[in-house]
């Protein structure tokens, strides 16, 4: 009878570990639903607003202090964001290709794709891609698009365009 | 029998405290009502900062307009030069300026405005509105309600422009009225003054010279620059010496509104006079202060000196030369 009472306790214990093991592997298993969106807007805003904000002479990097030196970059109070769009609108595409690179290889690891361009009236240009092959498969796929423009002299001036920074992951 | 019940419901009791667990971690996670807030923050932080851009974006448009339109006024002048042709008032100035910036026309529609071809205010922001709402899915829309100019600084304008714009996006919308400010350099533009000589020209280049000698006054000269005039009394003639600001060089009117603080003059120079086929000779008791000069304003005979050892020997009265090039003494000039 006692021996009865221990085996339905044991097996009691035995269900009762099972359960509690079962469980534990299932809710650790399970996908967490971590909401991806907000990050992702936030990380392409604050991409824009890097480059916005800061001032050439304020990023130290060994190719802007050389372009600084030939005379390329005249104006080093202005920001990355109108230095990349005066290279643009003086042709000088390499520059701005080379410097989006150089400021968003600082920014942003290998594993999410990047992309720059500005969008004028009657068409768009890339200034700098990295890995767009990987946007179907994406997990988010992020834009922040900024009105752009700036004074060339007393009766012209560069714009309206449209500067568009892409990322995805 | 007993055992058995306590088994039950300890065994039940698992059962149940698993389900909740799983379904706690298994459920869809909803995003909690903060996490949304913050984006929706960001978002309207976003949207402030485009309504300060395109603000921006007016202003530099407009400033860009405001220039064309002067240079398209002064071209007009030139154009008509023959006629004698300058515009009448300071009213006349404001009216043209309106005409010339919006719809690139001047007299009633009557001429263009020289240099006006999408140059105009309106094209500018049509560029913009279109442009947006394009790219950036955000229906703008601009109404310029009023536009004006008015001199208030010897070597720029203001202009001010009272607009309504209505900017809406998927989930935000502004609606405003704004009067903006924004002024306009005049250095560049061709004095209209300069066109009662013909083909000697002249454009508006402030002097950085506060304090002149005779080499900084060679310098003046030569290089055709402007500087602000103090009041002066030369002679008894009704329009007296006051220097013309640049709106008074537009409606060629030196006896007009011409407040102190704006009037501005520069100096004929001989030998650019020598070049364009003048015989400065012929002028010789006229001063050379360029107001003077070409409404031929005349002296009496040796009134006017010249600044010893300048080459260019300009002649100007000796009280102008003593008070609107300061430094310079009696024992600097001469006359006849």
């Amino acid at each position: 009878m006692e021996k009865r009472g221990a085996y339905f306790f044991v097996l009691d214990a035995i269900i009762a570990g099972a359960i509690f093991i079962i469980t534990t592997v299932i809710v650790l298993g399970s996908y967490l639903n971590t909401p991806t969106t907000d990050q992702s807007y936030l990380l392409a805003e604050d991409t824009m607003k890097f480059m916005l904000n800061t001032k050439i002479k304020d990023f130290h990097d060994p190719q802007v202090l050389e372009w600084a030196e030939n005379g390329d970059i005249n104006n080093p109070e202005q920001s990355i964001f109108q230095q990349v769009a005066e290279f643009y609108f003086l042709n000088m595409d390499s520059h701005a290709t080379n410097l989006t690179r150089i400021i968003i290889e600082s920014l942003w690891p290998q594993q999410y794709g990047v992309s720059y361009s500005i969008i004028e009236e009657t068409q768009n240009q890339t200034i700098y891609e990295r890995y767009s092959e990987r946007i179907p498969n994406s997990k988010f796929l992020q834009t922040s698009r900024k009105l752009t423009f700036f004074k060339i002299n007393e009766t012209s001036y560069f714009g309206p365009a449209i500067s568009e920074v892409r990322i995805w992951g | 029998m007993g055992m058995n019940r306590k088994a039950i419901l300890f065994t039940s009791m698992a059962l149940m405290i698993s389900a909740l667990l799983t379904i706690m971690f298994g459920a869809y996670q909803i995003t909690p009502v903060d996490e949304r807030v913050g984006l929706d923050t960001l978002q309207i932080r976003s949207g402030n900062q485009h309504i300060i851009t395109l603000i921006a974006y007016i202003k530099t448009t407009l400033s860009t307009s405001t220039y064309s339109a002067l240079q398209g006024m002064i071209e007009y002048i030139w154009i008509n030069n023959e006629d004698d042709f300058f515009f009448d008032d300071e009213e006349d100035i404001k009216a043209s300026f309106k005409e010339c910036i919006l719809y690139a026309t001047l007299n009633n529609s009557n001429d263009p405005c020289p240099f006006m071809e999408n140059q105009t205010i309106t094209n500018f922001l049509q560029r913009l509105i279109n442009l947006t709402n394009k790219e950036l899915s955000v229906e703008t829309n601009i109404t310029i309600i009023d536009i004006w100019i008015e001199q208030q600084n010897p070597f720029s304008v203001y202009t001010y422009m009272n607009l309504s714009f209505f900017v809406k996006s998927k989930k935000l919308f502004w609606n405003r009225t704004e009067l903006l400010r924004v002024s306009t350099t005049i250095e560049g533009l061709k004095d209209p003054l300069y066109f009662k000589g013909g083909v000697y020209n002249s454009t508006f280049k402030e002097s950085l010279t506060k304090i002149f000698n005779r080499t900084t006054f060679e310098k003046f000269v030569n290089e055709s620059e402007y500087k602000t005039v103090q009041t002066v009394n030369v002679t008894e003639s009704s329009g007296g010496d006051k220097g013309m600001s640049f709106f008074a060089r537009l409606t060629d009117d030196w006896d007009g509104r011409n407040d102190p603080w704006i009037r501005i003059a520069s100096i004929v120079s001989p030998q650019k006079l020598i070049d364009a086929g003048f015989n400065p000779d012929d002028t010789y008791n006229r001063s050379n202060i360029d107001y003077l000069y070409w409404n031929k304003y005349e002296f009496g005979v040796c009134q006017l000196f010249y600044v010893k050892d300048n080459t260019n020997q300009a002649l100007v009265s000796g009280s102008q030369l003593l008070t609107d090039f300061v430094n310079l003494t009696v024992e600097d000039i001469d006359s006849c």
